[in-house]
């Protein structure tokens, strides 16, 4: 694809192992990671809850981000994919070890030190004990153990390790961890360089989902390479070459820019809107999460946004009324995800989705549920809390204030009428202050009533969106989560796409718009069912939009109808799966 | 409470798949459960307590558990160290 001439003092060839494809030139950055500096004050007796709700919420950040990850490694199909997600599935779970969290917890009230000194220690002992502990499978954990400790005190420090790389940059670095790959995707770097892998496998994955050629374990390369010198990254072949002559760094460009265009021709169908082969359109719009994850659904260019989840930026300010304005630490977070959010959605709809959190996210409710699905969650919590209810409504107003978006807001849980009219009444009062302003106000369709009353609630609400997941989950009574009943549970059962038909009949009789944003969504095959039920839109996670397009456009309405009135018949899941799979 | 002795069969210990698993499981019960080992007593409800047991294939645990479902939960996680935490078998999982 290029030849590399030989010119005395020019095009030093290096070579690696190649783990993410590309090719791309660019000054060098030498990326030389500090150690992570602690905060060596001590804090006063008041400060001790402000510092353990931070560690709860960097740990809930960083909790997320993992989850992200490890989904986008369960979607790899090569064998490290499912390897990569069950270590990141253990890193879950260190996140969430309530053991750990109380003694930090502890470590903050007993010594008065700041959350990320504590963070420091707690790890520490857990790191020593594992060090004696003599067997080599356990100490090879170590440095997942010490990856996960600097990106939880990174999160709460908001410290931008990787503020001075210049967009565009090489990184040469020792080795890499995969919270770094993100945040130098976040700086729109062309290429990695290591001469260690780190934890090699989920480097490799993310910089692979961030398409950032990546090449590893070019030995010396750190000492082979001063700062701001040209280099050249072949994803490809696993080759670097420094001091390129002219002549190579203009051949490069060439067959770069070739590159880009074959994929921006292979991106085409990411900018067609969702439509059948007959030309019928159904939008298609992406679940967002978290920040971080915008720059990476971007490519795949959906048409809006149909499900954005607050949680990740859960702010209580249940304790005192008074306290954190919208300020604080996870309130300017929230607001900052929702302006990109509003960037991300243009002129199309924005729709956020208020708290969906259970009580155990309250800090003042202590007492655990014997059922927590069934349980305190959801708007019941925000009805009860409703100083919590308008600080939300208020920041999601003020962030998209000045930006085109349509405005949509999503009510979780919703079982009565009434959680409509209370939450409709508090937006009207704030709306005084935004007169610009006209969201849409809809509902969550996710348990079993809210769907067989769909006509009630279709006279007071703008918009419905049907939570497959959930709605699964309470239909079928089978906890998603538990692999005993994983086998019930099934969002292909006969009575989940009944309950879906029901309410898009309802909303269709009414002229409101109703979107499906569950897993459901983002199966291909379900898609065309949806879509031929006669659903408005769909929603889902951003890599799942190409194949879902690719999936509607090979078919025509006609058929998907045809298809969506057999699976209506149906009794079996195993039926339904069948016509699903004609598609 | 209750007590009961099992042994680690799934030839690479409790690594961190299983550990997953473990704390996975004991989280859906609200009895205290706590594992002894070599003289150690860990809060086997925290992943990081659980691996600091390094618990290689063959070795002896005895579990602990105390609370209102510790019967359910003693049959729920000894059923995991019995199945060698499915990793005796090749389990292609389902899509999460």
């Amino acid at each position: 694809m290029y030849t590399i001439d030989s010119v005395p003092g020019y095009n030093t060839v290096w070579r690696g192992m190649a783990a993410a494809e590309g090719l791309s030139a660019g000054p060098a950055f030498v990326y030389n990671p500090q150690s992570v500096v602690l905060s060596d004050r001590k804090i006063g007796s008041e400060q001790v809850k402000e510092e353990q709700k931070k560690v709860a919420s960097a740990m809930r950040i960083v909790e997320l981000e993992t989850r992200k990850i490890a989904q986008l490694a369960g979607q790899e199909n090569e064998l490290g994919g499912k390897a990569a997600k069950d270590i990141l599935d253990f890193h879950r779970e260190i996140l969430r070890d309530p053991q750990l969290i109380a003694e930090i917890n502890e470590r903050i009230r007993t010594d008065l030190i700041p959350g990320d000194r504590a963070i420091f220690l707690v790890f520490r002992g857990y790191i020593q004990k594992l060090e004696v502990s003599g067997s080599t499978f356990f100490k090879d954990r170590i440095p997942d153990i010490v990856d996960i400790r600097s990106r939880i005190i990174s999160s709460l420090q908001q410290k931008e390790m990787i503020v001075q790389v210049q967009e565009n940059a090489i990184i040469i670095s020792r080795e890499i961890n995969p919270s770094e790959i993100i945040l130098f995707a976040r700086r729109k770097v062309k290429g990695i360089v290591a001469e260690r892998g780190g934890l090699t496998s989920h480097a490799t994955i993310i910089a692979k989902s961030m398409g950032i050629p990546f090449v590893l374990e070019v030995e010396g390369i750190t000492k082979g390479i001063k700062p701001g010198e040209w280099v050249v990254v072949d994803g490809y072949n696993g080759v670097v070459i420094t001091q390129p002559a002219r002549a190579f760094l203009k051949q490069i460009q060439v067959r770069s820019d070739a590159i880009d265009r074959e994929k921006a021709d292979e991106q085409k169908l990411y900018a067609e809107p969702g439509m059948t082969a007959c030309g019928n359109k159904i939008p298609i719009r992406v679940n967002l999460e978290l920040e971080a994850e915008i720059d990476r659904v971007m490519r795949y260019q959906p048409e809006g946004v149909g499900l954005l989840r607050t949680e990740a930026y859960f702010l209580d300010q249940s304790q005192d009324d008074t306290a954190p304005e919208n300020g604080s630490f996870a309130g300017s977070d929230q607001k900052r995800f929702l302006e990109r959010a509003a960037q991300l959605a243009g002129h199309d709809y924005l729709t956020v989705r208020l708290y969906d959190v259970g009580g155990d996210k309250l800090p003042s409710y202590a007492d655990r549920e014997e059922n927590p699905a069934l349980g305190w969650r959801g708007i019941r919590i925000l009805l009860e809390k409703r100083s919590l209810l308008r600080a939300q409504l208020q920041l999601i107003l003020e962030a998209v204030n000045s930006y085109p978006c349509k405005l949509r807001i999503l009510i979780p849980l919703v079982t009565r009428t009434e959680d409509v009219l209370e939450v409709r009444a508090e937006l009207d009062r704030l709306l005084k202050d935004f007169p610009a302003q006209k969201p849409e106000l809809g509902i969550m369709v996710e348990v079993p009533s809210t769907a067989i009353m769909a006509d009630a609630f279709a006279g007071i609400v703008d918009f419905m969106s049907i939570g497959t997941n959930d709605l699964t989950q309470y239909t079928l009574a089978a906890d998603r989560g538990n692999p005993r009943v994983a086998e019930y549970f099934d969002s292909a059962h006969p009575a989940i796409w009944r309950l879906i038909n029901q309410v898009v009949r309802v909303c269709r009789g009414h002229n409101i718009r109703v979107s499906v944003c569950g897993e459901l969504a983002a199966n291909p095959q379900a898609a065309c069912i949806l879509t031929g039920l006669g659903v408005s839109s769909l929603s889902m996670a951003g890599p799942y939009i190409p194949q879902v397009k690719k999936k509607l456009r090979a078919h025509t309405l006609a058929l998907m109808e045809k298809q969506a009135l057999s699976i209506l018949n149906v009794e079996t899941t195993k039926d339904a799966k069948k016509i699903m799979m004609q598609f | 409470m209750i007590k009961k002795k099992v042994i680690v069969i799934n030839s690479s210990g409790i690594h961190a798949r299983p550990a997953s698993m473990l704390v996975k499981t004991a989280a859906k019960f609200t009895s205290e459960f706590h594992i002894h080992s070599h003289g150690y007593r860990i809060n086997a409800k925290s992943i990081l307590g659980v691996l600091t047991l390094a618990a290689e294939c063959g070795a002896e645990l005895e579990l602990e558990f105390s609370g209102e479902d510790e019967e359910q939960a003693c049959e729920a996680i000894s059923h995991l160290f019995e199945q060698g935490f499915g990793m005796m078998d090749t389990d292609e999982g389902g899509s999460s």
